[in-house]
């Protein structure tokens, strides 16, 4: 009977919307006020002042200038607005858009999860009944928690693997319905999760290609391709600008984390509860040992082993760098993966693939029952653990979520704008008083002027040397338009206290990127000069989206109509509908008016460069030692500094990378109190490490370019040092697989000790 | 399964929605106080008054490290405007905009209001 009802999309929708209802039901009176976890301050306020600019000024939301000086909101990886989600937040506002966003991607999702299920389950009522499982799980809670609102665009990975799967047994209905969700997800704020679901997309359309009749799969993988083809390109208008930010500010991914199968075992199957204010690893992607069990026996069958092994290669890259041979760890050597960060959110395909073994196993299981009576007990044990789960996981949301802390914007807006010192941790609140925060974070290095202030007396202005030519008054204001009055008696440049990026044009003069800052160079006299953000690359990227839509329609009719796309009669057609938003691309980037990103220098976290101009190389100052290690990496010359009053140390190294480095290369740095000096006192130290694997801050010591001298500039604070001499020592090593200290081949004019070289000695008060 | 159970079907589902969209809608976020011109200058100057205390604190949490630095000198100032938002009754917004209002009236070389480019420790995972 469950059967019979599972089947139609009301009943379904009915239940998933019930199901979902129950999930947000505690949080709805909430839904006025906003999240307080750190992270929610920008990610909100991206939503926030997207919706803002459409409701208050009229205008697309391309340049957000509310955060860090202003940058290109569609080009940054992390807002979330490119979707249709944000109808929900014109209509209802940011704050209640948000609860009401994860209630309708949480039934998405169990609805995609049930169509996925239902494409290699026979039966409906077993892939209705495990179909909630996925789009309930314990991430999408800990996504809420910490206000990572974009996560819940995962919902849309079943649509994209039943697309694959539709588009694999040639139906043209599934290319639209993968690149449609693929679309969505990036809209949404997806780029981190793409490359998760790149390997789990791979890995259904290789399987679903391998179960096409022979004769088919060439024409199964040329819808394959025309799939990817359009996953790419519908999602053009927000891919090309968020990819000229990261070519231009690469995010920096260190360290090699690792999960032993137990700690697998307990984010999927311990209780999720808050430690310390946050969410831990424990029950993180909670789906219930009853689940667990059910996919297990649900594996039994030739076809259940192959999606085991699906399964398993999931928890091999989630395991991340803990197996010997890591798949995480050679997938981050492929550059669209080397910024994958968590490799325990592998465990999201893995809890899907694992679905679909649940399935079997509600569907098979009762069929090896002796006897009628059995068979129906079987049944009812199953629903009722499945049941059980689905409600242990409303429950784990609702225990997490009411232990939020929330707080309230307020509901004033104003039109006028200035820059603030700000708070980036409290940046949501400058916003809707017409303040922009300087203080700002990001994941990736974002590009801001040092010449920005938060106390200008205005924020159009002439530059210093021109601040005798005349004046510059603000006319009108708005995030993507600035107009000003200038009166000049000779040509002048006017500084504007937000940040250049490509894509800023003026009606008069020239805009010029002044130091980091958005400047125009206006010519002398009296003139109202309109400065105007509209980057080519959001727009070219509309470009190639409309045309691949356009191109999607032309295959969705042809195909209903006409049937094989790739019949001989139809093959230009399909040709033209597929490589022309392509072209389109092509000829847009190659005819972009927008200068590019400058490259960025390479600095310290103290701000000196990371990189020795050749010509410099001999002037450096710090004592040469030139000791030389294995790995194969001279430390040229090294100094340190100190302490301080703060009692910290400054140091500066001189590296030569000499051959080809290892990535799980990392530098150890000791700081070690001599031993004949006496004991040290109970609360003091005698240790300290400053390892890192990262050079400045800025590359890997494997990325450091051959033969130039890099510049390693960092502190440390010996603030609990005991008193008395100390020597700071270098080594290189690995950061996984403890394979001790690399052979020191010769320490130069130091000291060397345990493969070590001193690089200096201090004194500690 | 008949034309009268889809439709019930649809019914409880669009049912649903609404009872959960009426629901969203009719939350409200408590009226917070608004802070006069002179409340806001009391508050800004409490703010002031721990500034140096935080940059000593990030100098020594961070060592030649600016933008960390910067960071954790914000981290200590919004616990501390949070408090004194609670404390006074008033919203954040009001301490941010009469720290503002201060920076602005009274610039000053050693209150932060430059910028130091962000640039984020990597990401350990």
């Amino acid at each position: 009977m469950l059967a019979r009802y599972a089947s139609h999309l009301s009943f379904r929708l009915a239940v998933f919307a019930l199901l979902a209802a129950a999930l947000v039901w505690p949080i709805l009176p909430d839904a006025a006020r906003i999240n307080e976890f750190r992270d929610v301050h920008h990610l909100f306020l991206y939503e926030k002042s997207a919706i803002d600019t459409i409701r208050h000024f009229h205008e697309l939301p391309l340049w957000n200038p509310y955060y860090c000086g202003g940058f290109d909101a569609v080009g940054a990886p992390q807002t979330r607005f490119v979707s249709p989600t944000l109808l929900l937040g014109l209509w209802f506002g940011a704050e209640r858009a948000e609860i009401l966003t994860v209630f309708f991607f949480v039934i998405i999702g169990m609805e995609g999860t049930y169509r996925w299920l239902r494409l290699r389950t026979p039966d409906p009522a077993a892939a209705f009944l495990v179909a909630p499982i996925f789009a309930l799980s314990g991430q999408f809670a800990v996504a809420y928690f910490r206000g990572w609102i974009q996560f819940y665009g995962f919902e849309l990975a079943p649509w994209i693997l039943y697309g694959i799967t539709l588009a694999a047994r040639r139906r043209v209905a599934g290319v639209a319905i993968a690149s449609i969700a693929f679309a969505i997800m990036v809209g949404f704020a997806g780029l981190f999760a793409t490359p998760l679901l790149a390997v789990a997309g791979v890995m259904e359309g290789l399987r679903s290609l391998f179960a096409q009749p022979r004769n088919e799969r060439r024409r199964s993988l040329l819808m394959l391709v025309a799939t990817a083809s359009f996953m790419l390109t519908i999602a053009f208008v927000r891919l090309w600008p968020v990819a000229e930010t990261l070519l231009s500010a690469p995010r920096i991914m260190a360290g090699a984390p690792g999960h032993l199968p137990r700690a697998l075992l307990a984010s999927l199957a311990a209780q999720l509860v808050l430690k310390d204010g946050n969410t831990d690893i424990d029950g993180s992607f909670f789906v219930g040992s009853a689940f667990l069990v059910i996919a297990g026996l649900g594996a039994q069958s030739k076809k259940g082993l192959g999606v085991l092994a699906l399964v398993f290669i999931c928890l091999w890259l989630a395991a991340g760098y803990s197996p010997i041979i890591s798949g995480f760890a050679l997938l981050r050597r492929v550059p669209m993966f080397s910024a994958v960060r968590y490799p325990e959110r592998f465990l999201w395909p893995a809890m899907l693939f694992a679905s679909e073994l649940a399935a079997y196993g509600v569907n098979r299981l009762p069929l090896q029952a002796p006897s009628k009576r059995w068979r129906q007990a079987a049944r009812v044990i199953l629903t009722g653990a499945l049941a059980w789960t689905v409600w242990t996981e409303i429950d784990a949301w609702k225990r997490i979520e009411t232990g939020r802390t929330t707080g309230v914007v307020s509901d004033e807006f104003s039109t006028d704008f200035h820059q603030a010192r700000g708070n980036r941790w409290r940046t949501v609140h400058f916003e809707s008083i017409g303040l922009g925060s300087l203080g700002c974070y990001e994941t990736h290095r974002l590009a801001q002027s040092r010449l920005l202030r938060g106390d200008l007396p205005q924020e159009e202005y002439l530059a210093p040397n021109d601040a005798a030519a005349g004046t510059v008054k603000r006319v009108a204001w708005s995030p993507n338009h600035i107009t000003v009055h200038t009166s000049l008696t000779k040509p002048a440049r006017v500084l504007v206290n937000q940040n250049w990026a490509p894509g800023w044009q003026s009606t008069v003069g020239q805009v010029q990127n002044h130091e980091g800052l958005l400047s125009v160079d206006v010519p002398e006299g009296e003139h109202d000069v309109t400065l105007g953000f509209r980057a080519w690359s959001t727009m070219g990227g509309a470009a190639v989206t409309l045309s691949a839509l356009l191109g999607l329609g032309f295959l969705l009719i042809r195909g209903r109509h006409k049937g094989k796309l790739f019949a001989p009669a139809h093959r230009v057609g399909t040709a033209l509908a597929i490589l022309g938003p392509w072209v389109i691309a092509g000829a847009a980037y190659a005819s972009s008016p927008d200068p590019k990103w400058p490259i960025p220098g390479q600095t310290n976290p103290n701000g000196t460069p990371a990189l020795v101009p050749v010509a410099e190389e001999a002037s450096i100052t710090a004592p040469k030692i030139g000791a030389t290690y294995d790995v194969p990496i001279v430390v040229e010359a090294a100094s340190v500094v100190g302490p301080d009053p703060h009692n910290s140390l400054a140091l500066e190294l001189y590296l030569r990378r000499t051959g080809t480095v290892a990535r799980s290369t990392t530098m150890f740095v000791h700081f070690e109190r001599r031993k004949d000096q006496g004991p040290i006192p109970k609360e003091k130290e005698g240790f300290r490490n400053a390892d890192h694997q990262i050079v400045g801050g800025s590359f890997f010591l494997s990325d450091m370019p051959e033969g130039r001298l890099v510049h390693d500039a960092f502190g440390t604070h010996l603030g609990k040092g005991a008193s008395g001499i100390w020597d700071v020592w270098v080594a290189f090593g690995h950061v996984s697989g403890n394979k001790g200290r690399e052979r020191l081949v010769s320490p130069g004019t130091s000291v060397e000790s345990e493969k070590r070289v001193r690089i200096g000695t201090v004194v500690l008060p | 399964m008949n034309v009268a159970a889809r439709i019930l079907f649809v019914i409880v589902a669009v049912g649903t929605v609404s009872v959960v969209v009426t629901r969203a809608q009719s939350s409200t976020a408590p009226a917070v106080r608004h802070a006069d011109a002179e409340e806001r200058k009391r508050l800004a100057a409490r703010v002031a008054q721990h500034e140096a205390e935080w940059n000593q604190k990030a100098a020594e949490d961070f060592p030649q490290d600016s933008w960390s630095q910067r960071d954790a000198f914000h981290n200590l100032e919004s616990g501390f405007v949070n408090d004194v938002a609670k404390g006074a009754g008033v919203g954040m917004e009001d301490v941010f905009r009469g720290v503002d209002e201060d920076l602005h009236e009274h610039p000053s070389k050693n209150r932060n209001a430059d910028v130091v480019p962000c640039k984020p420790r990597p990401v350990f995972d």
